[in-house]
């Protein structure tokens, strides 16, 4: 099992060097977690890496590391690997949010019915059958767990299919869905991840759709890497909504009106370092006239993490990668931090609300900035 | 496995101050209510979490009951009130996901007489078994079964659905029938047995309802218990000496 992680993760190769450990964010603030240890204790050690050690649950997976990495170690697909052992042998993280997230995923597996679809606007327009589908993922449920802090997932997915009609799309939305499976699968629960991706792959190849958009980077990067690497070719184009919407707007076919204002533009690492997709989203920003972006110190690759992922070992570590991000940000004189990812947007603005900088800066999602420039 | 074909699965959190004390009423006064109900007694009504819930869920049950102390009444100030908002995101989540969230019941209750635990029970278990499809519950309990429903082993309860109450199982009538008031002696006796027969009253707040009966794993035995626990501790090491004579010996 360690052997063949080694293997497929080039861990091999591993010089020493300790850029990783270097350019961690969770290093910086939590000197017991090393990338670079890590990969060493599992080449030196006969048994591996510890595996109750409470870091394997530490790293966020951002990707900063193996980005990186001289010798290309895939860091990330590492700690996944290590994570798959680390629970087969009864060990587990900590879970945020009391295991709420990961037990509606769980859910979803086999007891959920069809979703509920009333979360829909009334001004949106949405359709039965065609060849666009909008994958919501799992954004009406923080609609109801995170109301409590200022964050509307429900109004990100109803702004991004606004767009969507706006570029005269009427995407599928359908109830057949199930969540991409993202944060079982990297807490090292790929079987959860399956049963989830088998279901979701069935509800496509049902509603006939040839292009699936999402709002989510996360379900993006799943279904774009992820997916084809147990399913094979999945017969269908994935595109995140910046990507899809970019080439119109540059058409001409989706107009905005005026806005004033400074935005920064935060990228996310699934949409950036994962997927690669920089520029989009900040030709869309481009587009509202009137509308300043002004680009952090540390952006496109080198963007420092939203530092919480997958759900799972929230500490104090994790709130001080979000107020250096924040503060990051504020320091450029934007009065708006837009983010790709509606999961970026959750937890700054959670630590916005701790930090009290709730005032110093707005957290926004893309689309919301878009939808609310809208041209009426 | 069914006790009966079309009674619902059902798991109650039950806070182990107010409604566990009416539960334990229940099973004394041999009320009846529906039988493949498995209570799972919580300290306080604020320790459920929304992952318990959907995880219940998640692994098969058809019905989840909370039952939490009455508004003003709980022992921990406001873990009655903090479990009103989980089970609220909880069903909020169930309908997202399409789960009927009358699946999950909710009972703020101060009301320590068995027949309210039953009836609450009783009235749930109907409701989920209309979501499921299936002919009415509520009907007397298997024989042998503590009327008290408590965690007895499904499988245990399984044996004995043969015969008779096989066939009542699949009656369309979806009537109810009311629980009698004929008690099973046997039973009653077995479990009155060793518990002092304290007054039903509502008990005053913050102070824990009638010390009739407590379950083992709280580790707070009852007076008879202990003194037998001590007289036991006697016969095998006469010599023992408590803190307190050592005490005084040394003086």
């Amino acid at each position: 099992m360690l052997e063949e992680t080694i293997q497929r993760t080039k861990a091999y190769y591993c010089l020493e060097c300790g850029i990783c450990t270097g350019s961690c964010p969770v290093s910086r603030y939590h000197p017991d977690f090393s990338p670079r240890l890590m990969v060493e204790r599992a080449l030196l050690r006969p048994d591996g890496p510890s595996l109750d050690d409470r870091e394997v649950w530490s790293c966020l997976t951002c990707g900063t590391c193996s980005a990186r990495c001289p010798s290309l170690v895939d860091y990330n697909e590492f700690t996944r690997a290590t994570r798959v052992a680390a629970r087969a042998e009864g060990t587990a993280g900590i879970d945020t949010h009391a295991g709420t997230m990961i037990a509606f995923m769980e859910l979803q597996t086999n007891a959920a019915g069809e979703r509920d679809l009333s979360w829909i606007a009334a001004d949106v327009r949405t359709s039965r059958k065609g060849k666009v589908l909008f994958f919501t993922g799992c954004l009406p449920y923080f609609g109801v767990v995170f109301r409590d802090y200022g964050v509307d997932t429900v109004g990100m997915a109803n702004s991004t299919i606004r767009l969507m009609n706006a570029a005269g799309v009427r995407p599928v939305v359908s109830c057949g869905e199930r969540c991409c499976g993202h944060d079982p699968y990297w807490t090292g629960d790929a079987r959860t991840m399956k049963t989830l991706a088998r279901r979701n792959l069935e509800m496509i190849k049902e509603s006939g759709a040839q292009k699936v958009v999402f709002a989510c980077p996360e379900c993006y990067v799943m279904f774009k890497l992820v997916y084809p690497k147990y399913f094979g070719v999945l017969g269908f184009d994935v595109a995140h909504v910046t990507e899809f919407l970019a080439p119109r707007v540059a058409a001409g076919k989706l107009r905005f009106a005026e806005r004033e204002g400074v935005v920064t533009y935060h990228d996310p690492c699934r949409l950036g370092r994962y997927a690669g997709v920089y520029d989009e989203p900040r030709e869309l920003l481009a587009a509202v006239p009137g509308l300043e972006l002004v680009e952090m110190p540390r952006a496109r690759a080198e963007a420092l993490c939203c530092g919480s992922s997958a759900w799972v070992s929230c500490t104090r570590v994790n709130k001080q990668i979000q107020l250096e991000r924040l503060a990051e940000a504020a320091d450029t004189g934007a009065s708006t931090l837009v983010t790709g990812c509606p999961k970026c947007n959750i937890h700054l603005a959670c630590a916005a609300k701790d930090g009290d900088l709730e005032k110093k800066i707005e957290i926004k999602f893309v689309t919301d900035v878009m939808a609310e420039a809208l041209g009426s | 496995m069914a006790v009966r074909r079309g009674d619902p699965n059902i798991l109650a959190f039950v806070c182990s101050w107010h409604p566990l004390t009416a539960a334990d009423n229940a099973g004394e006064d041999g009320c009846r209510y529906s039988p493949r109900t498995t209570i799972v007694p919580v300290e306080c009504a604020g320790r459920v979490t929304v992952a318990a819930i959907l995880r219940a869920l998640l692994n098969g049950v058809d019905g989840i009951l909370v039952a939490a102390c009455g508004r003003g009444d709980c022992h921990y100030s406001n873990g009655n009130e903090s479990c009103e908002k989980v089970v609220e995101e909880a069903r909020e989540i169930m309908r997202i996901a399409g789960l009927a969230p009358e699946r999950l019941g909710f009972d703020l209750s101060s009301d320590v007489d068995g027949a309210h635990f039953a009836s609450l029970v009783s009235d749930f278990a109907g409701g989920v078994s209309k979501l499921n499809g299936r002919s009415g519950n509520a009907r007397a309990p298997a024989k042998k079964r503590r009327a008290g429903g408590g965690t007895g082993g499904k499988r245990r309860a399984g044996k004995r659905t043969t015969g008779k109450r096989g066939k009542a199982a699949v009656t369309r009538s979806g009537a109810k029938r009311k629980p009698t008031a004929k008690k099973k002696p046997a039973v009653k006796r077995k479990l009155a047995a060793g518990k002092k027969p304290a007054a039903r009253k509502k008990p005053a707040a913050r102070k824990r309802p009638a010390a009739r009966k407590r379950p083992a794993a709280k580790k707070r035995p009852t007076e008879k218990r202990r003194v037998a626990k001590t007289r036991s501790k006697s016969r095998t090491k006469p010599a023992a000496k408590t803190r307190s004579t050592k005490r005084a010996s040394r003086k």
